[in-house]
């Protein structure tokens, strides 16, 4: 299924999510779901208001707390973009003292890795990273890819919240602060898209050819022990607290010499290749209706810009595709053969879902105590209804 | 099209890699029919004087490139060492040039500077010219003889190594530069873009 | 106005980018098209990738389609070393898009081989590598387990090479090496004639950045500094030096 980009659909009145949003549903206002579901999160966590102030006030004092005698006390994830780099400076300006941790898949662009560099640089926070062995990257890579699923930025995105965890217990630490807003990045709807260890593991072991050495797996067990037993928790102060993008940026240019690298995530190269190429050309999924919407939502741009950048293509950095099959080691051939084949989707696949469903008490409770984010509870514990039209 | 000419020497895959980057089609090649039909030519070389004259004589390039440049007038940049080879000859060698540009290649004293000159330097442009616009600019040099001529005309860009010498030479449709615009990052995409679309 | 040169070093091992300490316990980095594509973006002055592998690998040359698309990614000039066996593999190396062949275990074998390297290619072309320890009474001592034990001094064998032909040098004191504690600068070889990088132990980007004022220093390898954050953090490919970049 398509998301239609002319207006074919119903569009909400509010953001530009439509009617092909997989569970959507408009009220009478013509305001869609998703926009009343941020509605609700902004309540129940008071951003911007004296509430969210306060909420993290008290997570604050929790984290120095725990903190008091170590060298750090809490964890920030950087990927050189906007809200993780403002993350550094907001945690310095409550007093906490962050150790900034990254994980390389070795796709970054040099924007990426300067703008980390000038951050911490300017405010002397050091960095923690985990580097993948490139080889085992690329084949990861490569198997997503020969697999045909839309998924293949997010192996990258589970080694992230994994190094996270692990860089946290390295240090003793209990508390990672994470860039996450739903105001400005919206909820992304479960669809057709997504993952965990178990989907990475299947993938890999039906497509890949290089054993899983150096990438950092996060499967279930290493999941519940970071929870249960060590119980770190993810903390997203932008929930709290009042976030403009726009400003960050604005802040992060004149503070450090930070550069804007021109789209969400588009620092990481793979991630580059995969959201103005893989998902529009071989799934027509364009997800800058995700950070578009939610630049509706607290008006940096009309709708009508909004749409307007939407149906314009996307950009692509010059050599990108090349670069993309010169480190997979792809013929043109091989290229466009999956590049045309038919697209495959998760549920063809082993997953944890049906385990994460059949959990859903027990993380209701990890998102109330915060161990859990609760974008994570409404994500995974819920099932999802798929129009199986894939090739599975 | 721009033939990038192969006699063996050279950094042929860098001066094609620059040209894809910037939309221009090019073609490294050695074959006479391909040098008729190509509308500009690319010299490169790195090595010796007479190592680079003895495998254009050896691959039968000598004249095909006197009617191409001379009677046809097509454009042509030398590059290091193909700019050296536009000239008479060299200290360096024995062999005699194509003798287009009046020059003559010399070594660098070892008196004030180390030899080679190694690394980035600025341009100084001396007259109006179709590749640079700029007062100065930089680029990678790496080489150890320079060419020395008598004609002020000749000379459109000029660098200091000790002694200044001419960094770039013209004469009518033909062009040489010591440094390397394939190695020379923004600035070199900026001169060989402008020799493309000359 | 001429620039003296600042030089990320890297180190490839078996496809990846490896650093090491003291020539040893090399750590993973990154990958080298990336890495190169990274440094050509932010436009360093120019690159050093030595494959250190092809040392234990005997008679095994250049991995030349690696660095085929390694050499791709770079608009600044690029110097090889690892594994050149003689002038095919140097003629295929310049070909493929590098600007120098850098020697070492060869040269130390064979010094006067340099002779047929320049006489083919041009001294400017031909960079020699020597790696040094110091005793513990300050004498330095060629270093290469691959190669052939050399008896003299780091000032003659520089002069022989020179005098081969070799058109620059790099010096790499061993016992500093990725260890953050200063570039040595080896003062017997002030005058050498041909440019001199020296590598090898720079703790920064000011120790690196003042020790390019000395007139003596015409270059500096660095490596650390280019691929980690700062001493004891993690692996960042950065390059902290404003006025030595060309983008």
């Amino acid at each position: 299924m398509k998301n239609q980009k002319i207006n074919g659909g119903r569009i909400c009145s509010r953001c530009i999510y439509n009617s092909e949003i997989v569970n959507i549903q408009f009220d009478d206002d013509g305001v869609c779901n998703y926009c009343r579901q941020i509605e609700e999160l902004t309540n129940l966590y008071g951003t911007g208001q004296e509430k969210g102030k306060n909420q993290w006030m008290r997570i604050v004092n929790k984290i120095k707390l725990a903190g008091k005698g170590k060298k750090y006390d809490c964890i920030v994830g950087v990927s050189g973009g906007t809200d993780s780099s403002y993350m550094i400076y907001l945690a310095l300006e409550y007093g906490l003292r962050p150790l900034a941790v990254h994980y390389d898949d070795t796709w970054n662009s040099s924007i990426a890795s300067e703008n980390i560099r000038k951050v911490l640089e300017d405010t002397g926070v050091d960095l923690f990273t985990i580097v993948m062995d490139n080889k085992e990257s690329d084949d990861i890579f490569r198997a997503f890819f020969k697999a045909g699923v839309p998924e293949m930025g997010t192996p990258t995105d589970l080694a992230l919240a994994e190094t996270l965890y692990r860089a946290a217990a390295k240090f003793g630490l209990k508390y990672v602060l994470e860039g996450h807003s739903f105001i400005t990045e919206g909820i992304s709807p479960v669809g057709k898209n997504y993952f965990d260890g178990k989907y990475i593991k299947s993938i890999h072991s039906l497509y890949g050819e290089k054993k899983m050495v150096t990438y950092p797996l996060m499967n279930f067990t290493s999941f519940m022990k970071w929870l249960l037993w060590s119980r770190i928790k993810k903390v997203r102060p932008y929930w709290y607290l009042n976030y403009s993008k726009e400003d960050a940026q604005k802040f992060l240019e004149k503070k450090c010499g930070w550069r804007y690298y021109g789209g969400h995530h588009l620092e990481n190269r793979l991630v580059a290749f995969s959201m103005s190429v893989y998902l529009p050309q071989k799934f027509g999924l364009d997800y800058r209706n995700l950070t578009l919407s939610a630049k509706c939502r607290t008006g940096a741009i009309s709708q009508q810009e909004a749409l307007e950048q939407f149906n314009s293509p996307p950009h692509i950095e010059r050599g990108l595709v090349a670069y993309f099959k010169k480190r997979l080691q792809l013929s043109d051939e091989m290229y466009e053969h999956i590049m045309q084949s038919k697209p495959k989707y998760w549920y063809g696949f082993p997953t944890y879902k049906k385990r994460f469903e059949y959990l859903r008490p027990l993380f209701k409770i990890l998102a109330s105590a915060n161990l859990v984010p609760m974008s994570f509870y409404l994500k995974y514990c819920f099932p999802v209804e798929v129009n199986d039209d894939s090739d599975n | 099209m721009i033939a990038i000419i192969d006699y063996g020497t050279g950094n042929v895959a860098s001066i094609q890699n620059m040209l894809n980057y910037l939309g221009l089609d090019s073609i490294i090649t050695n074959d006479h029919t391909k040098i008729k039909r190509a509308s500009k030519i690319i010299l490169p070389g790195v090595g010796t004087f007479d190592k680079g004259m003895q495998n254009l004589h050896k691959l039968n390039l000598i004249n095909i490139l006197d009617k191409e440049v001379v009677r046809y007038e097509k454009p042509i940049l030398g590059i290091c060492l193909g700019m050296q080879l536009l000239g008479h000859g060299s200290e360096e060698g024995i062999e005699q040039g194509f003798g287009w540009i009046d020059m003559y290649s010399k070594r660098f004293s070892a008196n004030q500077h180390k030899v080679p000159h190694m690394g980035w330097n600025t341009t100084y442009t001396r007259l109006i010219n179709p590749l640079i616009e700029e007062n100065e600019q930089k680029f990678y040099f790496v080489h150890s003889y320079y060419a020395e001529t008598f004609k002020s005309e000749l000379v459109f860009l000029k660098s200091n190594y000790g002694i200044e010498f001419a960094s770039g030479v013209i004469n009518r449709n033909i062009f040489g530069v010591q440094f390397h615009p394939e190695k020379s990052h923004k600035y070199g995409m900026l001169f060989l873009s402008k020799f493309g679309s000359m | 106005m001429y620039e003296k040169r600042i030089i990320p070093t890297l180190l490839l091992n078996d496809g990846s980018l490896v650093k090491t300490t003291r020539f040893k316990k090399p750590v993973h980095v990154g990958d080298p098209c990336n890495t190169v594509r990274i440094f050509n973006e932010i436009g360093v002055d120019e690159i050093l990738l030595l494959d250190i592998g092809k040392r234990k690998q005997n008679k095994m040359g250049p991995d030349f389609t690696l660095l085929k698309d390694i050499a791709a990614e770079a608009f600044i000039p690029m110097a090889y070393g690892g594994g050149i066996q003689d002038l095919n593999d140097a003629s295929t190396i310049f070909r493929i898009g590098f600007e120098k062949i850098v020697l070492n275990t060869l040269a130390l074998n064979n010094p006067q081989i340099i002779q047929e390297f320049s006489a083919e290619f041009g001294s400017q072309a031909v960079m020699v590598s020597i790696d040094y320890k110091t005793s513990f009474f300050g004498h330095k001592k060629i270093f290469n387990p691959y190669a052939n034990d050399i008896k003299c001094t780091l000032r003659e064998y520089a002069d022989c090479l020179v005098e081969a032909g070799a058109g620059e040098l790099l010096i790499t004191n061993v016992d500093r090496e990725g260890t953050w504690l200063g570039l040595d600068i080896a003062e017997e070889l002030a005058d050498i004639p041909v440019p001199v990088i020296y590598s090898g132990g720079v703790k920064g980007a000011q120790d690196a950045e003042m020790n390019l004022l000395r007139t003596d220093v015409d270059a500096i390898g660095v490596g650390n500094t280019v691929v980690f954050q700062k001493r004891n953090c993690g692996v960042l490919i950065n390059f902290p030096f404003k006025s030595y970049i060309h983008a």
